[in-house]
């Protein structure tokens, strides 16, 4: 059955919250820092206006969301003294946003503000290399993965980075996703080092983003300072990339083009997440196991990334009995 | 031969040096034998012999002196050679602790006074790691690491660990070797984790580029950074509970301010340089408007529209119009009617130009946001009322221009930089080069034209 991705009607929300939503969903990352955290719900669509909620346990949550079926709920990233004020801030999840509807390197052909199949999957490629540096490179533990309805969270649990500020949090950023070209100056004085020529680092992590990048761009991607011409030799050339074989690549492109492609693509690299979530201390995110009632859709805490698939996984009961 | 608290005040032989020539009641004494070092140091301009220290605390002075002034001429710098004679060291040290103890106790660590003193001490370790570099590399590297070890365990630290080095900005995280979350930061690590990855080249080489001294020397300065901001923090809350200060900290934090003073009136009061910082209204130069305020200017188009108009183009044209020279100021936190009292500026300029952006978005702001006006007002200062009233002025802060980092991570749509943009760390740095830059054009073209 083919899923279609519009609005629950306020019939088909109450029909959610009365019959399937349970608490026990909720995860227990989430249930365990219950009483530090803020809620914040959306009761009519029109954004989360009735902030500064908290709850003393998961009987009273439970309560409330019964009762007001709301159009969306949202729990703070930020572990807080005194949530119902948003004082005394303790520590915040490190999140990593990405909205299939805003990957920037989209290959659907979906319109704008819109999802897919194609693009929810290359978010979830795209959380996946993100995981992978979370736990490889930076050696973070208790990394959660959320569907979050139209895209996917990367929720860190981890006191060892939740303490950081707003400004380590954009370093963070940067290097898990690439987002900035390496620097490579030295004082053995070479000079035309290569990023991809070296096989380990940060470097290397931006070579596997770049090429992800590269092999995705389509000939309305949008580079900066990157003209129609160019982008085509990119598409032409970029074959050789599957391979890794970054040397060709450059040679054929050009190296002084290859520089101003390279430029471009950190940039793209950079709006692959929302980086405005990442470093924003006090955020909230929509409260896993509740209605994304944009598109009738569970978000849903993963438990097998690999597997998971959205279209089985995430789909509310009430989508099945539409007609 | 360089010791280790030439390049550490933190290590453990600098701590022994404290506590073997820090008396107290030697520190205004004349020194004979630091006066010796002084006087034989190689290069030393000997002309002015009452500017050279005679004791610890003038020895104290000329380090936070040497920072102010070592930029004015060269032979200024050759007036202070002596702080980069590694024989120095001892008493070095001890002038360290001296000067950090006296901006502590007098101006506190959130002072201009004590953010000079951490520059100061970053910049004189910098200096002294590039004399360092004569030497062979195995030396400088071997010597990193016994400095380094003196604060963190170099075989076995995480980044995590690193968070408040970090945190300074001084190095960026992606600079780093990370494997596991463990820092790879020495030759033998560097084999055990990569050197199965490199073929066709010498590992020795791939870790002296991607790592090596330049790395090592990047944290240890940071560390230092880390360690004197933590140490005047200590002082201070310790200075909290001491009946009377001691006389000669007083005396010496005195003299630092004197000579800051000094050095902004040198700065400050050499005519012409002024018309491009300045800190009264100036006509706008649009031409000199970067980028990131053009395509702001030009409507947001997609996502994001609040921020741009509301977070980043509201302070730019405030700043701009009325006080571009705002980040040469000490203090910054000024009022709109300080610089434009009768607000007529602001309401016929200032605020007409950030609505016709804000018309400009698609679709327009206030077309669905209407509320966004009244956010504009309190970015402004006038706190959250629909009307720019003075009465209401300072109920919110006026927001200085975010700084081009902060714009790539909020607002990365934005961020399109162009030739100019190199080096540059906020936008209204760049309208203050680009103004000067113009004028310096627009004078030689008039030059040429004369001529002909």
């Amino acid at each position: 059955m083919e899923i279609e991705l519009k609005p629950a009607s306020n019939y088909e929300r109450k029909i959610f919250y009365r019959e399937e939503w349970d608490v026990k969903d909720v995860p227990d990352f989430v249930m365990d820092s219950l009483t530090s955290r803020e809620f914040g719900f959306d009761h009519f669509g029109q954004g989360p206006n009735d902030r500064y909620k908290t709850f003393q346990d998961a009987l009273r949550l439970k309560r409330f969301i019964k009762a007001k079926q709301p159009f969306a709920s949202y729990c703070s990233v930020a572990y807080y003294d005194n949530p119902k004020q948003r004082k005394g801030w303790q520590k915040s999840e490190l999140v990593f946003d990405v909205d299939a509807k805003d990957i920037p390197i989209r290959t659907c052909d979906c319109k704008e503000g819109e999802v897919c199949d194609i693009c929810l999957n290359q978010a979830k490629e795209i959380v996946l290399m993100i995981r992978d540096v979370l736990k490889g490179e930076m050696g973070l533990k208790n990394i959660n993965m959320v569907y979050s309805g139209r895209g996917y969270h990367v929720r860190v649990i981890d006191d060892n980075v939740m303490e950081a500020s707003s400004e380590l949090r954009g370093q963070i950023v940067q290097y898990v996703i690439g987002a900035k070209q390496p620097d490579l100056t030295n004082s053995l004085g070479f000079t035309n080092l290569q990023h991809f020529i070296i096989p380990f680092g940060y470097s290397k992590n931006f070579t596997k983003w770049s090429k992800y990048t590269i092999l995705h761009l389509t000939k309305d991607s949008k580079l900066d300072n990157v003209n129609k011409k160019l982008l085509n030799d990119v598409i032409k050339h970029r074959d050789v990339l599957k391979d890794d074989l970054w040397g060709a690549f450059r040679a054929d492109v050009g190296p002084r083009r290859f520089e101003k492609v390279m430029a471009a693509v950190s940039r793209i690299n950079m709006n692959i997440t929302d980086t405005k979530v990442s470093i924003d201390l006090k955020r909230i995110l929509r409260l896993p196991s509740t209605l994304h009632s944009k598109v009738s859709m569970k978000s849903t805490l993963i438990k097998n990334i690999e597997t998971f698939d959205p279209f089985d996984d995430a789909v509310p009961n009430f989508v099945f009995e539409r007609k | 031969m360089i010791k280790t608290p030439y390049i550490n005040p933190f290590s453990n032989d600098a701590k022994e040096i404290v506590s073997r020539l820090g008396q107290v009641d030697t520190l205004d004494k004349r020194n004979d034998s630091l006066m010796v070092i002084v006087n034989h140091t190689r290069g030393q301009n000997l002309n002015d012999p009452h500017t050279l220290p005679e004791t610890l605390k003038g020895l104290a002075l000329a380090r936070f002196e040497w920072f102010l002034f070592r930029k004015t001429s060269e032979t200024q710098e050759k007036k202070y050679e002596y702080l980069f004679n590694p024989e120095i060291y001892e008493y070095d040290v001890v002038s360290f602790y001296l000067l950090c103890q006296a901006v502590a106790i007098k101006f506190g660590p959130d002072s201009h006074e004590a953010k000079m003193v951490l520059d100061c001490e970053e910049e004189i370790i910098s200096q002294r790691l590039e004399i360092l570099k004569a030497e062979p590399n195995d030396f400088q590297s071997s010597f990193l690491r016994k400095a380094l070890n003196q604060l963190i365990d170099t075989n076995n630290i995480y980044w995590t660990d690193l968070k408040e080095v970090l945190d300074l900005g001084k190095l960026d995280i992606n600079e780093l070797l990370l494997s596991n979350g463990r820092l790879v930061l020495e030759y033998e690590d560097f084999i055990a984790e990569y050197g199965d990855l490199i073929h066709n080249r010498d590992p020795r080489t791939m870790y002296e580029v991607t790592a090596g001294v330049r790395i090592k020397s990047k944290l240890l300065l940071g560390l230092i950074r880390l360690y004197t901001k933590q140490y005047i923090e200590t002082v201070y809350e310790m200075s909290k509970r001491m009946v009377e200060p001691n006389q000669i900290l007083l005396d010496l934090a005195d003299d630092i301010k004197e000579a800051q003073q000094k050095a902004q009136s040198l700065k400050y009061g050499v005519a012409g340089s002024s018309n491009y910082i300045d800190d009264k209204p100036i006509n706008y130069e649009l031409e000199a408007f970067p980028p990131c305020v053009r395509k702001c200017m030009d409507g947001i188009k997609s996502g994001g529209r609040n921020d741009a108009i509301v977070l980043f183009l509201t302070p730019f044209v405030s700043y701009s119009r009325l006080c571009p020279g705002i980040f040469s100021r000490q203090e910054q936190n000024i009022k709109i009617s300080d610089v434009d009292p009768s607000l007529d500026i602001t309401l016929n300029e200032i605020i007409p130009m950030i609505y016709d952006a804000a018309e400009s978005c698609s679709p327009p702001l206030f077309k669905d946001q209407p509320q966004e006006k009244i956010n504009i007002n309190s970015k402004l200062g006038f706190g959250l009322h629909s009307e720019l009233k003075l009465d209401n002025e300072g109920e919110t802060h006026w927001y200085t221009p975010m700084s081009c980092e902060k714009i790539k991570l909020h607002m990365p749509h934005l961020c399109t930089p162009s030739i100019d943009c190199k080096k540059i760390g906020n936008p209204l740095t760049f309208y203050n080069r680009k103004r000067r830059l113009m004028k310096k054009d627009n004078e030689n073209r008039q030059v040429e034209e004369n001529g002909d």
